[in-house]
């Protein structure tokens, strides 16, 4: 066989296999593409456990792990036409609708293959929100629709999952309205109707949550619960649009920018002070108490809100109407630091997205166990 | 840590080829140790120790067996070892596995034990049992001459292209490249890649995507496993295991290659298989040759009545089975393809037809008998298998949606892909040819198979364990 061939070869092998240790040697670094922090360095006192942290990490630091996560991307979305499923899933994540509007697979699963029927879903929200108002605290509930629950005209054609996904979904809103559960807020049929009113979608079209627009009708509504004189006091901008990266491109690898309408709601003699960690209280990170400094009018005494990235998206046009808030992820669930908070708050507002309450009320904070718990723990105002 | 992992492909791989290239003489073996042990305690092997043991004794037993002419005592010994390797990986491998059993049958009389035995397996095991025991026989028979040094012994265990999946090498076909230093370091790597990245391909484009539609089958409950979905599974893993194996055996190859070893093909085709009997010439030929020398021929072979060969078979593809696992399902498995050989030799099955066209009708026989047998290799328990091969033999076209939602274009198309090189093309004569023939035309394809092939399958082995959360986790 040809010596020049073999050396060729050789060196092509060589190049391939030495990428990415030569690209890190020349200065590139991994990038953050999972939405998690990269792997931490591997510990040598862990013992056998040493090796079980080295591959992850390695994985985690080569350069051009994004870019070759692209590629994949890229060959799956228009080489085979359809979106990527990473990692052995047997069905991709994203959806891609209409007028390049993408969904996320996740609601169909959940809305088909839910963890406890829908009634049973309906019945632990309402005891939730009984307990606490029974306690002598308000309550404010609600259900942060999916995508596909509010504008399902963008959804593709022929999704397998598409039938069994619309009657789950009825049926889950129907057992919500009839479950009596106290301060419930039916944003599904607000959101649906104002879509049609405003003919806006009201949710990104590259992201799994509601747009400014959208999370508007939501925040007018609950204050509209609270107190309805405040939103007099509101000045509504719609500033135009703004540029924002989506949540289900980064998820299918191919991060892209897309534009949505920049709505802000402003409260004249309101500003938001913002503080991360509140001192002397044991708290996580994710807890942001947020204080009202102002003569304008607010809701008055502390406010509690148990919310996931639906309550975060809407925060920016709903802190501005309370005088002391806090704010604690729904994923972050803790028994006794939820109760804590509970019992901290005068006012609760908890708000949870739809495809994620069947295990938040199978497993969470809607779990037996936990209200049990919490029965027995609040205390009364 | 497998060869598809990223962290060895692009950090372990270079780490050891740039030691071994930098490295001379008699050094090599100690560093294969080195790199072995890294590897197989990165591989999850905490039992390396147990691993360090057996290969001591192993070498010590054969030392004083090759000092002894082969009278009762070498036999004694020699047996005794046998027993203890042996020994050693029942109880490693199947002590759990018989615990549970024994519950069950006590429970069913009346008797309550809870005290299953639970033992983390010790990695590899399977593998470097036979090869001791290969060792030790071909040197009691003067097969080959025991390892001149532990380091030696220890080099040929502890080589890391073998170590956790085989192929099972013996000691007698890479002895003289454990004495040698390699000649042409470069010219072993230039050799070597071609089929490294021809196995890489093999398992990360074709085999991990049609397995996705194999698991999307094979996770169904048992009472929605339809005939389309256990027939979609079936041939979906037949097509898994085959490029997912081979493709493995082909990066082995390639990897010893780079170092300056032969290692024997360990898969021939094994689709072409007119016959079962044929298949199993073809099939894990490192395995099937170990049973046939250790098991089988001791045990009489075919020498003696029909009678006597039907129980050898019998014996060996149940061994065969179980040393796939500690399941029940592997033991059907085993018994399965030992009654269809059973069958062939009453039948005269198992010679291949003289005529093209007869060829070609017992190929597709045999795959579709292979293929039923595969169920009962990737089922999880008995039921399933019964659920799977039940719904086999009753036609009905519905396809559940979860294993629809499998077949996605790319799926389908490497699936396709897979089904054309080992019905068509024969694509273990590619891998062979890779690595052995000598013509422009093979050089040119050993080129793209680096240049493309090569490039692809790493990008998609970088890609492969991508698995976002949603929102950002802290």
């Amino acid at each position: 066989m040809s010596r020049r061939i073999n050396h060729l070869i050789a060196i092509v092998a060589l190049v391939s296999l030495w990428l990415p240790l030569g690209a890190r040697a020349l200065g590139s670094r991994a990038a953050i593409v999972e939405n998690r922090n990269l792997s931490a360095a591997p510990r040598v006192d862990a013992g056998w456990e040493f090796f079980k942290e080295l591959g992850p990490y390695i994985n985690d630091h080569l350069p051009l792990r994004q870019r070759a996560i692209k590629t994949d991307a890229w060959i799956d979305l228009h080489l085979f036409r359809e979106n990527p499923s990473f990692g052995g899933n047997g069905t991709p994540r994203v959806i891609s609708g209409t007028n390049g509007f993408l969904f996320i697979n996740d609601a169909f699963t959940a809305a088909c293959s839910p963890h406890v029927p829908q009634v049973e879903m309906a019945d632990h929200f309402a005891r939730l929100a009984s307990i606490i108002q029974a306690s002598g605290r308000r309550v404010i509930t609600a259900i942060a629709p999916d995508k596909s629950s509010v504008i399902p005209q963008f959804l593709p054609d022929g999704l397998l999952l598409r039938k069994c996904f619309d009657e789950n979904t009825d049926v889950l809103w129907d057992a919500l309205r009839a479950a009596r559960i106290p301060g419930f807020i039916d944003l599904r049929t607000l959101l649906t109707e104002a879509s049609r009113r405003t003919r806006r979608p009201l949710f990104f079209r590259k992201d799994t949550h509601w747009d400014s627009a959208g999370s508007l009708v939501a925040v007018e509504r609950i204050i509209g619960e609270l107190q309805p004189d405040l939103w007099d006091d509101s000045l509504v901008t719609d500033s135009g649009t703004y540029v924002y990266e989506g949540d289900l491109t980064g998820l299918r690898g191919l991060p892209e920018k897309d534009e949505a309408p920049a709505v802000s709601v402003n409260r004249p003699g309101v500003s938001v002070v913002k503080v991360e960690q509140a001192p002397g209280f044991d708290q996580p990170s994710n807890v942001r108490t947020i204080r009202g400094d102002a003569s304008g009018r607010m809701v008055k005494g502390r406010t509690l809100f148990l919310i996931d990235s639906f309550g975060y998206a809407a925060l920016p046009q709903l802190a501005g109407f309370f005088e002391d808030l806090t704010t604690v992820s729904l994923n972050d669930y803790e028994p006794r630091k939820f109760i804590r908070l509970i019992n901290d708050a005068d006012t609760v507002l908890i708000m949870s997205n739809e495809r994620s309450l069947g295990w938040r009320m199978a497993k969470e904070s809607g779990s037996n166990e936990f209200l049990t718990l919490l029965s027995s723990s609040l205390e009364r105002k | 840590m497998v060869f598809s992992d990223p962290a060895f492909l692009f950090a372990f791989l270079p780490a050891a080829l740039l030691g071994h290239w930098l490295l001379r003489g008699r050094s090599r073996n100690p560093y294969l140790i080195l790199i072995g042990s890294v590897f197989y305690m990165w591989s999850g092997g905490s039992l390396i120790l147990l691993l360090g043991t057996t290969v001591t004794i192993v070498y010590l037993v054969g030392r004083f067996i090759a000092s002894r002419p082969q009278d009762r005592t070498a036999r004694s010994v020699l047996a005794l070892a046998i027993i203890a390797t042996t020994g050693s990986l029942v109880w490693w491998k199947y002590a759990g596995f018989l615990s549970r059993q024994l519950t069950s049958v006590l429970e069913v009389v009346g008797v309550s034990w809870r005290h299953p035995v639970s033992i983390v397996l010790p990695i590899a095991i399977s593998f470097y049992t036979f090869q001791c025991i290969s060792y030790l026989v071909d040197v009691y028979q003067r097969r080959c001459a025991p390892a001149r040094s532990l380091t030696d012994f220890a080099a040929y265990i502890f080589l890391f292209p073998h170590l956790i999946a085989g192929p099972i090498v013996r000691f007698a076909d890479i002895e003289a490249e454990l004495v040698a230093p390699p000649r042409n370091k470069w010219d072993d790597f230039a050799n070597g890649s071609p089929r490294f990245f021809w196995g890489l391909a093999k398992k990360i484009i074709i085999a991990d995507q049609v397995a996705v539609i194999a698991n999307a089958s094979f996770a169904l409950p048992n009472d929605r496993v339809t005939f389309a979905s256990a027939w979609i599974g079936a041939l979906a893993f037949t097509i898994q295991i085959y490029f997912d194996f081979s493709g493995y055996s082909d990066m082995a190859i390639g990897l010893a290659k780079m170092f300056g070893f032969s290692f024997h093909e360990n898969f021939n085709r094994p689709y072409a298989a007119t016959s079962v009997t044929d298949f199993w010439r073809r099939w894990h030929i490192s395995l099937s040759t170990w049973f046939r020398d250790y098991v089988y021929i001791p045990l009489g072979g075919n020498r003696r009545s029909s009678r006597r060969t039907y129980v050898n078979l019998l014996i060996v593809f149940t061994l065969t089975g179980f040393w796939h696992g500690a399941n029940w399902t592997y033991l059907l498995w085993g018994l399965f393809h030992g009654a269809w050989l059973i069958i062939e030799r009453l039948t005269g099955w198992s010679a291949a037809p003289s005529n093209a066209l007869g060829r070609r009708a017992r190929r597709l026989i045999t795959v579709v008998i292979v293929s039923v047998g595969w169920v009962l290799f990737r089922a999880v328990d008995v039921s399933q298998a019964w659920s799977f091969i039940t719904a086999m033999a009753r036609p009905m076209l519905q396809v559940p949606i979860a294993v629809r939602e499998s077949l996605t274009t790319q799926r389908m198309f490497f699936a396709i892909i897979g089904l054309a090189l080992v019905l068509v093309l024969g694509a273990d004569s590619i891998g062979g040819r890779l690595t052995r023939a000598r013509s422009i035309r093979v050089d040119a394809v050993r080129l793209a198979t680096v240049a493309i092939l090569g490039p692809v399958a790493l990008m998609y082995a970088l890609s492969s364990d991508f698995s976002p959360f949603l929102y950002f986790q802290f």
